[in-house]
């Protein structure tokens, strides 16, 4: 939510400060709030991998500035920022030598994996100490707990939903303001817009692990699982009713209804292309994207609209899947640098002032701000979160209500060797678009066997 | 050793004259008219190939041009309904361009050398002085090249982190990625086969004047083929330039990363949202000294030396 | 003559020890020749040897990164062989070496003969082809699913203008393994292409003009005196591209990722699953294992059947 401004344009120190003193805010005084904290007395370093690229100095500079804010009213701390956004592989890698930073900023999908392989440590008595812990929603907290015990720090949550092209959705007659509930209400929309505008009404993810991950979040809407038990006992069990209605679903869509994009290998950035492109007029989506949209392809965000996920119309799971990022420390960390490091995170990605002064800045150079993230938080905090989204919003808020009003709960990832499931799901969800004959129960029969056996052998 | 170069260099002389022109075909035929309809085809496949391999370059360069949206518009348009030259300038700054050319260049410019010094001394052994063990070795070099590099990537990072026997890091260290490149057993193989090609009656004869052993690489041996170690040079100087999981791992310090990298960082890294159309400028920015240093090197391989007539 | 044979003439061997004198032939015969092989040995002892056995000692290991390893014998490598999917991995990976050596071994060869001869231009066709290889990798991702897109896609477009069909391209099991193959020989036969100009420039000239002179056709020039002169670079050549083809990675792995279906599934992909998705590196380091066992049986067939027919042709 709070969305780092990308240096789109050059943003002078004067610029920065004449808008937000129009905002009502002063930024002088943010080493006031930094000693919030309090100061931890000893000599500690860590270091963090969230430094913008040097490509965006505006964004680099605006960070130091927190850190020294931060450094100043935290005596002995020394912060050692580095560029190293986050990737698989390099992540792995480099916590096999033990050299991974203190504090990664990470995406939801690899926590439980980190835990698994215990390369991160157990802050559960840093975290309870913070003032924000207490307004997480149970499904926030299990995204990085296990056991009980709580290993990362969740923040910018976003669930997936139905992104749509305003103007085809119009010009095929449909209302943007009555979303498909269920997945019958979804297929006849598709089909409609196939139908009278000539351009595929939905184009699926199949690809990159993304397959999985969206099969899950169908699955999900219609209170089906995936995984059962948890560790080395666990068993797979998407090979279920749900699954096999709902690509059952798809695959008529795509071979009667012929609504559905050709290609049967659609990644993440070329599903991003095809939308934004217009070539497609549905997609689903988690509000993340939308940024890059807006920069990347330069759509025309006046044009996109956020609807719920269509549920299952005999067994609604009323629930959605959610991506995000979360903070993760490195194992083996003491307890001084574990609290160093949680003092951190709490300031730059909680601290509401913090965060008010990052959306401002972010308006102010250009950045989508406003798009809805997912409930991760409840109650006051959450409130005042969602107040300062709002004053700020440079987006076209109102299309996106239906969405973020949405009521569904949110269901965290399958937590065992997720990123392998999603690839064994990848080949069932090419499979079903790729032949209309495919048999669904077949194809999920053959890739939870071929699973299970990843699943067994303990990873 | 003397009598060899200078005996090397008429032959040269002599032959440079028609071994310029001369290939398979010989200038006379060439200009025959029945070979008309072959060349006039030869050039004009020549030509329809080109367009496969240009034809990218040129879509990238005029993308960069483009408003984002209609880069991927299909069926492609050639040239963009508004021209937007801003975007290279935008590339260049955002690039911070000139810290990271040179940084590549000068990590390129060491890797060279220091493959020079490893794989063209290998290659001369194995090749000319063939010491005891020289098959052992040689397949041992090449067996390198069948294991996956994944599967020894960590291994090799644990390497670099901590160095057995020496006990130091390289982390952030150029050292790290110029002496893992270094071992390269592809430009072993394949400076060992052009060394082959060297008739041996020329080391012979150096070896009766007096020479030794480092005499007659420096002197004979590397001047009669330059070809192969200009294609290998190239060969090194482009993996250090598009090399980026790698820099990505043990360059922490972004002051010291190549152009891969930072490209990296800005079109897949979260939250970098660069403008597609600025991407692609940047792109076609970090391709264009690769080019150059190719026309440069390229000439190497026209004008070769030709081996002398002891061949065959 | 008489020769003194005074003890104190007697010849400087005897008071050395016994050693010595074969060691100093030793040196002379090998010395110089492992001197000039020790920076490669020293580089690769370190960069490649150690990791490399540290890689195969890990495939016989659970947690070896994480955690307390743990010694479980050959269980990675069982769990490998019996995946669902490694007998389609391998299947996948001999087709494409086999694609790729039709596709991606001739054009090289011809592409380099023709630029040699040709009169002009030389030095264009020569970058031309090479451009490719310049290209950074995630450029030629975005320009190949452009190119290969179904409906609306450069080729399809063009194929469309004289009257074929649409192709399925990357999206059809049958035909993901070749579009991919075409890819990459697109993007690395740049360099090929260039280690093969080199080469002919070493052909002597005197060897076509003795043949012209001798009045054979061009056709003959190349079978007899191009072709053979080139034997050492290209057999090597296609043992390496074998090799480097079964490890291909980057353009699998951003285009189809396996997809769809496996139909794209290499031994290579595999690996890089279990490494980096499952984090299981145990089972990578044992399919690796495999993977490279199966290459050194390739090769050494390769070196006797090229040996003998070297020894039959000298």
């Amino acid at each position: 939510m709070a969305s780092r401004p990308s240096g789109t344009s050059p943003l002078s120190r004067r610029a920065l400060m004449r808008n937000a003193a129009a905002a009502g805010i002063s930024i002088v005084g943010l080493d006031l709030l930094a000693a919030c904290g309090g100061s931890s007395g000893s000599n500690v370093t860590f270091s963090t991998n969230e430094l913008p690229a040097a490509s965006n100095p505006a964004q680099v500079k605006i960070y130091q500035n927190y850190v020294q804010a931060f450094e100043q009213n935290h005596k002995g701390v020394h912060i050692n920022a580095l560029a190293d956004a986050y990737n698989t592989q390099t992540y792995f890698t480099k916590a096999a030598a033990r050299s991974q930073e203190d504090l990664v900023d990470a995406p939801f999908t690899d926590p439980q994996l980190m835990i698994a392989r215990g390369t991160v440590a157990d802050i559960s008595s840093q975290a309870k100490q913070q003032s924000f812990f207490n307004s997480y929603t149970q499904s926030a907290l299990a995204i990085a707990s296990s056991g009980g015990k709580v290993f990362g720090l969740p923040y910018a949550g976003y669930q997936l939903g139905l992104m749509f092209n305003i103007s085809l959705i119009k010009a095929a007659g449909l209302d943007p303001n009555t979303p498909p509930k269920t997945w019958d209400d979804f297929r006849a929309y598709a089909k409609q817009i196939a139908s009278k505008t000539g351009v595929p009404g939905y184009v699926e993810l199949t690809n990159q692990n993304t397959g999985g991950w969206h099969l899950t979040n169908w699955i999900y809407t219609g209170g089906g699982d995936l995984e059962s038990g948890s560790g080395s006992s666990a068993k797979a069990v998407f090979s279920n009713d749900v699954a096999v209605a709902w690509l059952k679903n798809l695959q008529a869509m795509k071979f009667q209804d012929h609504s559905v994009f050709n290609d049967v290998l659609v990644g993440y950035n070329d599903a991003l292309q095809i939308f934004g492109t217009g070539k497609a007029a549905m997609v689903v989506e988690a509000s993340d994207t939308l940024p890059a949209l807006q920069t990347a392809y330069q759509a025309d965000m006046k044009n996109i609209g956020l609807w719920p996920m269509p549920q299952s119309p005999s067994n609604p799971g009323n629930a959605t899947l959610s991506g995000g990022h979360v903070y993760v420390f490195k194992a083996g960390d003491s307890s001084d640098v574990l609290s160093a490091a949680v003092d951190w995170a709490s300031y730059y990605r909680f601290d509401l002032t913090v965060i008010e002064n990052s959306t401002v800045q972010a308006a102010a150079s250009g950045l989508p701000v406003g798009f809805p993230t997912a409930t991760i938080f409840t109650g006051s905090y959450q409130e005042q979160l969602l107040g300062i989204s709002k004053k700020y919003a440079n987006l076209p808020v109102d299309n996106y209500t239906l969405y973020a009003n949405s009521g569904l709960s949110l269901r965290p990832e399958p937590p065992v060797q997720t990123q392998a499931m999603y690839g064994a799901l990848d080949s069932v969800v090419q499979a079903v678009l790729g032949s209309g004959s495919a048999e669904p129960q077949a194809e999920l029969n053959k890739a939870q066997q071929a699973f299970q056996a990843t699943l067994s052998s303990g990873g | 050793m003397q009598q060899t170069i200078r005996w090397r260099r008429r032959t040269m002389r002599q032959q440079d004259a028609d071994s310029y022109e001369r290939s398979i075909v010989s200038a006379l035929e060439w200009d025959k008219p029945s070979f008309k309809v072959a060349r006039w085809v030869m050039f004009g496949l020549l030509l329809l190939g080109t367009t496969l391999t240009v034809g990218p370059l040129l879509w990238m360069a005029t993308g960069a041009l483009k408003p984002a949206i209609e880069i991927f518009r299909t069926p492609p348009e050639i040239w963009p309904s508004t021209v937007e030259w801003s975007n290279y300038v935008r590339a260049w700054q955002q690039l911070n361009s000139l810290r990271y050319l040179l940084n590549t260049a000068v990590l390129a410019a060491v890797a060279v050398v220091l493959q020079l010094a490893v794989s063209a001394t290998a290659a001369y052994s194995l090749s000319k002085l063939k010491p005891i063990f020289s098959n052992v070795l040689l397949f041992f070099f090449l067996s390198t090249l069948m294991v996956p590099a994944i599967a020894y990537l960590i291994p090799q990072y644990f390497t670099v982190v901590h160095l057995p026997i020496f006990g130091i890091s390289l982390i952030n260290s150029w050292w790290a990625i110029w002496l893992p490149e270094a071992a390269n057993a592809f430009n072993i193989i394949i400076l060992k086969s052009f060394f082959d090609t060297i008739p041996n009656e020329l080391s012979e004869a150096a070896k009766i004047d007096g020479a030794n052993s480092l005499q007659i690489f420096l002197r004979i041996i590397l001047p009669n083929s330059l070809p192969a170690l200009a294609v290998v040079s190239m060969f090194t100087i482009f993996a250090t330039w598009k090399d980026f999981l790698w820099p990505l791992l043990v360059l922490n310090d972004p002051n010291s990363q190549n152009v891969s990298v930072s490209l990296y960082q800005q079109a897949i890294a979260q939250n970098s949202y660069q403008p597609l159309n600025v991407l692609l400028a940047g792109f076609v920015i970090a391709t264009i000294p690769p080019i150059i240093i190719f026309l440069i090197f390229q000439r190497q391989i026209m004008r070769g030396v030709v081996t002398t007539g002891l061949k065959g | 003559m008489v020769t003194l044979k005074h003890p104190a003439l007697a010849q400087p061997e005897t008071r050395t020890t016994s050693w010595a004198r074969p060691l100093a032939r030793f040196m002379q015969r090998n010395g110089a020749g492992l001197l000039f092989l020790t920076p490669a040995i020293l580089v690769f002892a370190f960069f490649v040897w150690y990791p490399m056995v540290y890689g195969f000692v890990l495939s016989f290991q659970k947690n070896a990164f994480y955690g307390t390893p743990s010694f479980v014998g050959f269980q990675n490598y069982l769990f490998v062989l019996h995946d669902f999917n490694f007998w389609t991995a391998w299947r996948n990976s001999a087709l494409y070496a086999l694609y790729g050596l039709l596709i991606g071994y001739l054009i090289p060869i011809v592409l380099a003969v023709v630029i040699n001869e040709v009169r002009r231009g030389q030095g264009y066709f020569r970058l031309a082809f090479y451009l490719p290889v310049i290209v950074p990798p995630i450029v030629t991702v975005f320009l190949w699913r452009y190119l290969y897109e179904h409906d609306g896609g450069l080729i399809n477009s063009l194929l469309s203008l004289v009257h074929i069909g649409p192709q399925p391209w990357l999206q059809s099991p049958g035909t993901a393994l070749p579009s991919l193959v075409i890819v990459t020989t697109w993007a690395n036969m740049g360099g090929t292409v260039l280690i093969y100009l080199a080469a002919l420039q070493g052909i002597p000239a005197q060897l076509y003009e003795a043949a012209e002179i001798d009045g054979s056709t061009v056709w003959q020039r190349i079978r007899h005196i191009t072709l053979p002169q080139m034997r050492g670079i290209m057999l090597i050549l296609l043992l390496i591209q074998l090799i480097a083809t079964v490890q291909i990675f980057t353009e699998p792995y951003t285009l189809t990722n396996g997809g769809p279906d496996h139909a794209t599934l290499t031994v290579m992909l595999m690996i890089y699953q279990y490494a980096f998705a499952s984090g299981n590196f145990g089972a990578a380091s044992a399919l690796g294992v495999i993977l490279f066992l199966v290459l050194v049986v390739l090769s050494l067939g390769y070196f006797g059947i090229t040996r003998r027919f070297n020894r039959g042709v000298e």
